[in-house]
């Protein structure tokens, strides 16, 4: 990393962070005097280390003490690789979870789950880390509190900062899921549960997207809006449109942060978000997901989101990229074989924002590093 | 002359014979008169060892107690050399008309995680059948190194049969996830 890039935030200064590659995403948030946040988690594709921790664990953070929030926004690959060993330093962290994953079947899932049967992890080994630190925890008395369920309105962390200009007061809310997510939630993991006699494979973690917690910070006057992957899904009382009409947290205010929830996509764009939650000329943020044959953002993605602001951003780039194998015959074989073929990941960025709290309006700085760049060129 | 003992029937190699050779392969090992000149692919010579060492033109052939001479079973003959070159685990993720669509993680060569579209016409006819959603395969290229010398490019890609998910396993699962809920609930 460049010394630019670990420069330490002021003790007044706040800093919203988001890590992607190609596949994955990171957010750490700096909320004042050395209190951090940690939402989701992916590796770094050079390092193979969790994004936020070696972020951290490189300005020189006392990870032990300053993290005061882990957040788990969903179970999908993409936003959990790492998570174990980022809650286990994190040692005076409270967790936040999805209340969806307080769920029978899925501890279930967790379980069968739980012997790798690829090398790549299919995220259940993070949550079962997890798992085993709380037990641990209730058994030996320690992190009294050491997880938080997240449901729609929750406040899951709010303190009181000090800093040499004045005090002020640093608050975090879930948004999401709402109840009617949560009673799909036993459905969607009861259908992923294997049959007696059925082979074993590796669990596929995609859908269910309106499990997502999004989140909701507010730090003196700055508002952020992390949208997570939480997706529309044409019912009302179920992601996007149920925040939107039924979370009394967000009336009446607007975030000049969003981060632009599932990589862009339209099926993750809500317009009432835009018009009603966010002020105008938001700083948008996102990671691309490059995996299958659709990725994420699309072009029209880019384009609609584009349109909606001046300041968006994304982490690593959205076309594919090959590898050029050296040897003759990987490199024939690879091109008969396969109809196309890719990197999974494309490019490995961080988008950094950071103002001074005490100010107001839009102050914020964006620094961009790796290979994260500007959607709007 | 002796039976050698290093290939006298051994049940549990037996098993990992083609099932519909393996009665034949069995009895042909009972019966083996062979002697201890192994060569390095596990077939045998004949040949008097005390004898000249320039290669004979005689086909490869075992003697039976009764001198009766019996050509040796297929496995027992010099067999193909995989050589890799590249080696990748993937698991399948989509399935379209022609292909498959799969992650894949390097275990041998070079490279990053690629993301791939394989032709379904490059897996074998048995292996075929094993794909679905969540299937582990491994993808080797490399030569197929005969015995006569002769190189020929190769792409193996194997699906792995992996265990069913036992009545046991299941119901140790639940277990689990009554304890994890009232881990929870117990808060």
């Amino acid at each position: 990393m460049p010394n630019e890039q670990l420069s330490f935030p002021a003790v007044d200064e706040m800093e919203v962070s988001l890590f992607g590659p190609g596949y994955g995403e990171s957010v750490v948030i700096h909320i004042g005097n050395n209190l951090w946040i940690l939402i989701d988690s992916c590796l770094n594709p050079n390092t193979k280390q969790p994004a936020g921790l070696e972020y951290l664990l490189h300005l020189g953070v006392d990870i032990q003490r300053s993290v005061r929030l882990v957040v788990v926004t969903h179970w999908h690959d993409d936003h959990v690789r790492g998570l174990g060993a980022v809650f286990r330093e994190c040692a005076s962290a409270c967790l936040v979870l999805s209340q969806a994953l307080k769920n029978h079947e899925f501890f279930k899932l967790l379980t069968l789950y739980e012997p790798p049967h690829t090398i790549k992890s299919s995220g259940v080994d993070e949550f079962v880390e997890i798992f085993k630190i709380i037990e641990n925890c209730n058994k030996l008395d320690r992190r009294s509190t050491p997880y938080k369920w997240a449901i729609m309105d929750r406040l899951v962390y709010q303190e009181e900062i000090f800093l040499p200009t004045g005090n002020m007061v640093a608050s975090a809310y879930t948004l999401s899921p709402s109840d009617a997510s949560i009673l799909h939630a036993q459905k969607a993991f009861s259908n992923l549960l294997p049959e007696k006699y059925q082979p074993k494979k590796r669990i596929q973690s995609r859908g269910q997207n309106h499990f997502a917690v999004a989140l909701w910070i507010e730090v003196n006057s700055h508002i952020i809006l992390l949208g997570s992957d939480l997706e529309n899904t044409g019912q009302p009382d179920t992601g996007w449109s149920a925040v939107v009409d039924n979370s009394y947290i967000i009336s009446g205010k607007r975030a000049r942060v969003f981060k632009v929830p599932h990589h862009g996509s339209q099926s993750g764009h809500e317009n009432r978000v835009w018009t009603e939650c966010l002020h105008d000329n938001t700083l948008a943020a996102l990671s691309p997901f490059n995996r299958g044959l659709k990725p994420l953002p699309t072009e029209t993605d880019l384009q609609r989101i584009a349109s909606l602001t001046s300041n968006a951003y994304i982490t690593a780039p959205t076309s594919p990229r090959r590898h050029r194998f050296s040897n003759r015959v990987v490199r024939d074989t690879v091109a008969q074989v396969t109809k196309s073929i890719w990197n999974a990941n494309h490019g490995w960025g961080q988008i950094r924002l950071r103002c001074k709290i005490l100010e107001s309006g839009n102050c914020w700085d964006v620094q961009l590093y790796g290979s994260a760049h500007s959607i709007n060129n | 002359m002796p039976v050698n003992s290093s290939v006298a029937y051994d049940p549990s190699r037996s098993m990992t014979l083609d099932p519909a050779e393996r009665p034949r392969k069995i009895a042909l090992r009972y019966f083996l008169d062979i002697p201890p000149n192994h060569d390095k692919e596990g077939g045998v010579n004949v040949q008097d060892p005390n004898a000249s060492s320039e290669p004979s033109s005689e086909p490869l052939r075992f003697r039976s107690k009764d001198g009766i001479v019996l050509f040796p079973p297929k496995s027992a003959q010099a067999q193909d050399d995989f050589i890799a070159i590249q080696k990748w685990e993937g698991y399948v993720s989509h399935l379209g008309e022609d292909t498959f669509e799969a992650t894949l993680v390097c275990l041998k060569g070079e490279g990053p995680d690629q993301y791939a579209e394989i032709f379904f016409e490059d897996v074998s006819d048995d292996d075929r059948a094993l794909i679905s959603i969540g299937a582990v395969f491994y993808w080797t290229i490399g030569y197929l190194e005969k015995p006569s010398g002769q190189r020929l490019r190769a792409s193996l890609i194997r699906f792995r049969r992996l265990p069913v998910w036992t009545r046991r396993e299941l119901a140790n699962a639940e277990i689990r996830a009554k304890e994890l809920e009232s881990l929870f609930d117990a808060e």
